[in-house]
């Protein structure tokens, strides 16, 4: 074959076969990207460290939390809070500018719930 | 001459084609959170509801070595303290030195340290808690509260 073809016909064919499989990577990759974007956004993606570094809620009624984010890539996230205190479950959300150096986020929640349980604060950091 | 002009497109093409894998790839790996949701538990006691308000992971370098608590005391008493770190499968990663003593009724702050650092990327849930202990001299027997 390669006398037949001779060297630059098949230079040819190898470098259009390693461009096409290029091209369907990158459809693929991009493709994915997109569905991943519009779920969840929890994904395990090693590249992006996401960091909740604390929480402090208020000491009788938990009507707002304030959580301490940071993130190794500097962009906008969407910080979601999510409290239950017995049977008393409360929501709250912020977006806000992500980089390394740690941000402190009051977010207030809704409805209150008293405090007279342990509380469970559970952060979800995503890309809007 | 037409054969080396379609070989340069082609080796064109597929530089492109490359270059585009690679900034696709990079700008889908930059742009995901890679952690699963992360859980504070706060505790509380229940006899005589002093509570934890706060709870902070402090880290050294990568690795979470201590967290501070913040607590509430309502009725003056010895209370231990502690808090421990999990991963996202509940397992414990570790427990942090449990703190024993007498406290009077007001806020206050702690530090309490972990004996094995752990990566703070591992971390998908931080537990503390706050248990009356109801002689003083109940600490001597070393309670833990995780």
């Amino acid at each position: 074959m390669y006398i037949v073809m001779g060297r630059k016909n098949l230079l040819i064919v190898v470098l259009l076969l390693t461009s096409v499989s290029m091209a369907v990577y990158s459809l693929a990759v991009s493709t994915g990207s997109v569905s991943q974007a519009g779920g969840s956004g929890i994904v395990d993606v090693q590249k992006v460290d996401v960091r909740v570094l604390g929480v402090s809620v208020a000491a009788n009624t938990i009507d707002s939390a304030t959580v301490t984010v940071s993130s190794s890539v500097s962009g906008t996230y969407l910080v979601e809070v999510f409290v239950t205190v017995g049977g008393c479950s409360s929501y709250g959300s912020t977006s806000a500018f992500l980089s390394t150096a740690p941000t402190q986020l009051a977010i207030q929640l809704n409805p209150s719930c008293p405090y007279d349980y342990p509380a469970q604060v559970r952060v979800r950091v995503t890309q809007p | 001459m037409r054969t080396s002009l379609l070989v340069a497109a082609t080796f064109l093409f597929f530089v492109s084609s490359l270059a585009l894998s690679v900034v696709l790839t990079v700008s889908q790996v930059s742009v995901l959170p890679n952690r699963p949701d992360t859980t504070y538990e706060l505790g509380r006691d229940f006899i005589t509801g002093s509570r934890m308000t706060a709870a902070q992971l402090l880290l050294t370098g990568q690795d979470v070595d201590r967290v501070s608590v913040t607590f509430i005391v309502t009725t003056g008493s010895a209370y231990v303290r502690q808090a421990g770190l999990y991963d996202s499968n509940g397992n414990l990663l570790a427990a942090s030195t449990a703190v024993c003593g007498f406290r009077g009724s007001g806020t206050h702050t702690e530090t309490l340290p972990f004996s094995t650092p752990v990566p703070a990327d591992s971390v998908a849930a931080v537990r503390t808690c706050i248990v009356r202990v109801f002689r003083v001299i109940n600490c001597l027997e070393m309670p833990t509260c995780i």
